[in-house]
């Protein structure tokens, strides 16, 4: 019987101090006539409760920019801009746009939906550049209605051998089912402190989340413990886990062999740093063995090692190719991290040849951080605020994911990873592009 | 060939007095001593002294060129000004009205055209936005001594088929799809009484055809779209032009979405459907799950209206080229293919951006393609989605289309400030996406297809300027001529 996978939501308003997008300038010259009152239709301008013959500050927060206060005001003496705490939202990876749709996410659990077709830059650079194919016919619901194919957003975590044998009595490798193609990463300097909120989210979803060793405290089932290059194993940490992240520097690989061989029913990553020129050294581990390669990229989705970085959009896409062309890709789980920040770009980086992806400033967002070096999080965060905060975001993500499938007629999220013909690179399509007129590269 | 209606340009001042200017021209009142010396002096219609009056007018700041371009010139206001009472400076918050791709410019200069059906005055650009890709970054090149041109012609054939009706539109345009519900009715006779006045057409959209429409019948393009809403076999026997709706650019692969505030009684007696309840537009066509299945959707609707050309919408996904060509052996008239960038009266945001490739990649990609197949001179292809500017249009044909579906400029001819606000609660403050009975009546019908009507005539103006300069004598001349684009490549 299908058991329908819910994210349970529930409206979970930002701080009242949260950035707006826009102030609303009123100049000195305001003949307190009230036009604007009756012009807005949020209730920006009110008059005074004390004397309504004057008109009391403006409400910013509530204003949607729609100019029409601007335009009936006689005597001309308001503004529009776009608020100074808007600006200072961070930039690259997590600007703006990115930002604030996480917040509209965390706060109310749905698809952010807005009128007047697209509005920002024709491309960016990142997930940005990526476009992903629709179907023009076909498409599976998620609800099944109409004779349809369900949707399912689970994928698998472990190592899936190429055939299965029935001599000897080798165990089956041990598989972890998540309901979303998500896991949560540890909350790293910004967040210190909210390891046991992470792992109630990770609980809350079905996913699990990874944390740092010394930082387990045997929240739940749902933490993956992870040591540390040349960190002692604390057995105990163990106990009840069901899987564990090994980090590969220094002697890490002896330690992971060492888990596996000790306890063969966890599942265990083993976390390298991504850099396409480390493919042979991903490849030698998958022999060996590796049930989860865990690879990482800086928190804007940089390669970590080389001169010349690349983006992990196409670093995963090449090695995606080189894997193929080993024979290895199908026995190993690839799971990426860094860069992975809005929703769109989680589908986006399956498509690039991910199994799963590994997320930590998406959440730090939804609490409530600018994305920006300087700003911090709000204190104290409540527990229970924060837990619906990312389940929320959780649950946005998951329902344009379902979108995105969707449209594209895919009905299994496992059938994602590496679908590189059904993502459009910007590159090759301007490079197509660019080949039509005459002279070719028109730069400069 | 149908027939236009007398083509005039009035100009329709918005019902508000004052717009968001690029410039702030300021009068001080204790000053001014209404000698009328200015409206003497500045040759861009700032100031006003009307006949009979002995005061000076207040400032259109919105004709304004900028106190740069003025300065050190015998007429600049300020310094003729014998009681120093005018200030003109920059609107420090000018650069915050709209977005990447309607920047502040493109928003009023569109507002500008519509108002004067002229060309807007220098300075204030009109042909292209900062989106930094695409169009923004697609320049023509204009040769050095063009070919003489006697007399440009800007029309379009829209049936290359050997059979069927000839319809031939004087500019290279038609309206894109705005159903009733997404905008009020007035929107709706604003945009058909302006495309009946220009001999084109305009689409229903998928929210069925109110009888108010009727009288422009030899107009109206009806639209047959997955949720079937108020499609009935005598609106599409009316119809010249029936436009079968596979996908949106906007939401490509998603379904359509009313949501329940927006659904009146009376949208929803006309969609036949229950009022207040959010209204679903399935994706894709329940019926249709192959090219066979396609085929039988176009001849049906032939069967019902035999003397309609049938018109294909579709999005932009990877193969958009085999979907084309599938398009031409089930025999449609008209492509329309539906880029991403392209308006919406809501959509989830995720869809607007990432979901199938831009316009101007897809359409050389089908053009070239139905070329290679030999079968490009029979069908018209129609480039919608995000094409902003009589400049968008123009280089869209020379990447391949025929003409193109303008949907998002008509309502910034109506004042549309490009805010996303379309479906918040009652709708649009402006009286154009709603169907709020109080903010409706802000969008007469009379003004509404005034503006639209000036708004083609300035871009007409645009086209005739820009096919002279090319040594062209139509746009037909100019499809699919590579030569004449230079590309920048986008800025990443
Ligand atoms: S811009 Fe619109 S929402 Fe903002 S204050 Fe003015 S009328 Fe109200
Ligand atoms: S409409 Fe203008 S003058 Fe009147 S109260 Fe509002 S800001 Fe003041
Ligand atoms: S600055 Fe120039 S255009 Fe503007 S009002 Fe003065 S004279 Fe006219
Ligand atoms: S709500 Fe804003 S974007 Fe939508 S039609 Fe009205 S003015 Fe334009």
């Amino acid at each position: 019987m299908y058991e329908r996978y819910e994210i349970p939501i529930q409206l979970a308003s930002p701080p009242k101090e949260a950035p707006r997008r826009f102030q609303v300038i009123r100049g000195e010259d305001c003949i307190h006539c009230g036009t604007c009152v009756t012009a807005c239709p949020y209730g920006v301008h009110l008059k005074q409760e004390a004397d309504a013959r004057l008109m009391a500050l403006p409400e910013d927060d509530l204003c949607v920019g729609c100019q029409r206060c601007v335009m009936e005001c006689p005597v001309g003496v308001l503004d529009i801009g776009v608020h100074p705490d808007f600006r200072a939202i961070g930039k690259g990876t997590f600007r703006p746009r990115v930002v604030t749709r996480i917040w509209d996410e965390a706060a109310s659990g749905r698809i952010p939906v807005s009128g007047a077709g697209y509005r920002g830059p024709f491309v960016q650079p990142g997930f940005d550049a990526i476009w992903t194919d629709m179907s023009e016919i076909v498409r599976p619901t998620r609800d099944g209605i109409h004779g349809r194919e369900y949707i399912s957003t689970a994928v698998d975590l472990g190592r899936k051998p190429p055939y299965l044998t029935w001599e000897d009595d080798e165990p089956f490798p041990p598989i972890l089912e998540i309901p979303v193609p998500f896991l949560l990463n540890p909350p790293g300097a910004i967040g210190r402190g909210l390891e046991p909120l992470v792992a109630r989210a990770a609980a809350e979803l079905g996913t699990y989340a990874i944390l740092e060793a010394s930082d387990v405290r045997g929240e739940n089932g749902h933490v993956i413990p992870r040591f540390a290059a040349e960190e002692e194993v604390d057995w105990d940490l163990l106990d009840g886990a069901r899987a564990v992240e090994v980090d590969d520097a220094g002697d890490g690989l002896a330690t992971y062999h060492a888990i596996k061989e000790a306890r063969p029913d966890l599942v265990a990553f083993l976390r390298m740093p991504l850099r396409f020129d480390a493919r042979e050294a991903y490849a030698d581990r998958i022999r060996a063995g590796v049930d989860v390669l865990h690879l990482y990229a800086d928190p804007h989705g940089r390669e970590i090692g080389p001169e010349e970085t690349r983006f992990i959009a196409p670093v995963l896409r090449d090695l995606d190719q080189y894997l193929v062309e080993e024979g290895l890709r199908d026995e190993v789980t690839i799971l990426a991290s860094g860069g992975v920040v809005a929703s769109e770009h989680v589908p986006k980086a399956l498509l690039c040849g991910a199994d799963a992806v590994g997320l930590d400033t998406t959440y730090l967002v939804a609490l409530g951080w600018n994305g920006n070096p300087e700003g911090g999080l709000p204190s104290p965060i409540r527990t229970q605020w924060g837990v619906q905060r990312i389940t929320n975001w959780a649950n946005a993500c998951r329902d344009q994911l379902l979108e995105i499938m969707g449209a594209m007629g895919i009905r299994d999220a496992r059938r994602m990873a590496g679908e590189i013909g059904r993502a459009m690179f910007h590159e090759d399509l301007e490079r197509e592009f660019m080949a039509l007129f005459p002279g070719g590269n028109g730069h400069g | 060939m149908v027939e236009a209606e007398p083509l005039r340009v009035v100009s329709a001042p918005s019902y508000i007095w004052r717009t968001v200017n690029k410039y702030a021209v300021e009068i001080l009142p204790d000053a001014c001593i209404d000698c009328g010396i200015c409206a003497q002096v500045c040759p861009y219609d700032v100031y006003e002294m009307k006949p009979g009056l002995v005061h000076i007018s207040a400032p259109k700041s919105s004709n304004c060129i900028g106190p740069h371009n003025c300065e050190g010139q015998s007429f600049f206001c300020v310094d003729n000004c014998p009681t120093d009472a005018i200030r003109v400076g920059e609107n420090a918050y000018y650069e915050d009205l709209g977005d990447d791709r309607w920047p502040a410019d493109l928003i009023t200069s569109t507002w500008y055209m519509s108002e004067t059906g002229q060309l807007p005055p220098p300075g204030i650009e009109s042909r292209i936005g900062d989106s930094g890709g695409g169009f923004d970054r697609l320049h023509f090149v204009f040769p050095e001594d063009p070919e003489p041109v006697e007399e440009v012609d800007t029309s379009l054939d829209l049936n290359r088929r050997p059979w069927g009706p000839r319809i031939r539109t004087p500019i290279p345009i038609y309206g894109a799809a705005m159903s009733y519900g997404s905008v009020s009715l007035n929107v709706m006779l604003s945009r058909i009484r302006a495309a009946k006045a220009w001999g084109t057409f305009c689409s229903t959209g998928e929210g069925g055809y109110p009888e108010a429409l009727i009288p422009y019948a030899d107009h109206v393009i009806t639209q047959v779209a997955t949720g079937l809403f108020g499609v009935s076999e005598a609106s599409i026997q009316r119809a010249p032009i029936v436009e079968i709706k596979y996908a949106q650019g906007a939401k490509p692969g998603l379904g359509g979405h009313l949501l329940a505030d927006k659904n009146t009684p009376d949208v929803a007696r006309i969609r036949e459907a229950v009022e207040k309840t959010s209204l679903f537009s399935p994706f894709p066509f329940h019926s249709v799950y192959s090219v066979e299945d396609h085929k039988k959707h176009v001849d049906w609707l032939r069967s019902v209206n035999p003397d309609a050309l049938i018109s294909v919408k579709v999005s932009t996904p990877v193969d958009v080229d085999m979907v084309a060509v599938g398009s031409y052996y089930a025999g449609t008239n008209i492509l329309n293919l539906d880029g991403g960038y392209g308006g919406t009266g809501a959509a989830p945001d995720i869809a607007k951006k990432n979901i199938a490739m831009p316009i101007e990649f897809a359409i050389p990609k089908v053009h070239r393609f139905l070329e290679g197949e030999g079968i490009r001179d029979e069908i018209v292809l129609m480039a919608s989605g995000g094409l902003r500017t009589a400049y968008d249009v123009a280089k869209a044909i020379a990447l391949g289309a025929d003409g193109c579906v303008i949907g998002t400029a008509e309502l910034v001819a109506l004042n549309c400030t490009r805010c996303g606000n379309c479906e918040r609660g009652r709708g649009c403050q402006h009286g154009i996406a709603t169907t709020d009975p109080e903010l409706v009546p802000l969008i007469p019908a009379d003004f509404g297809a005034q503006r639209i009507y000036n708004m083609y005539h300035a871009w007409r103006l645009q086209w005739v300027d820009l096919l002279t300069r090319l040594g062209l004598e139509s746009f037909r001349d100019l499809r699919g001529r590579y030569d004449l684009l230079r590309y920048e490549g986008a800025i990443l």
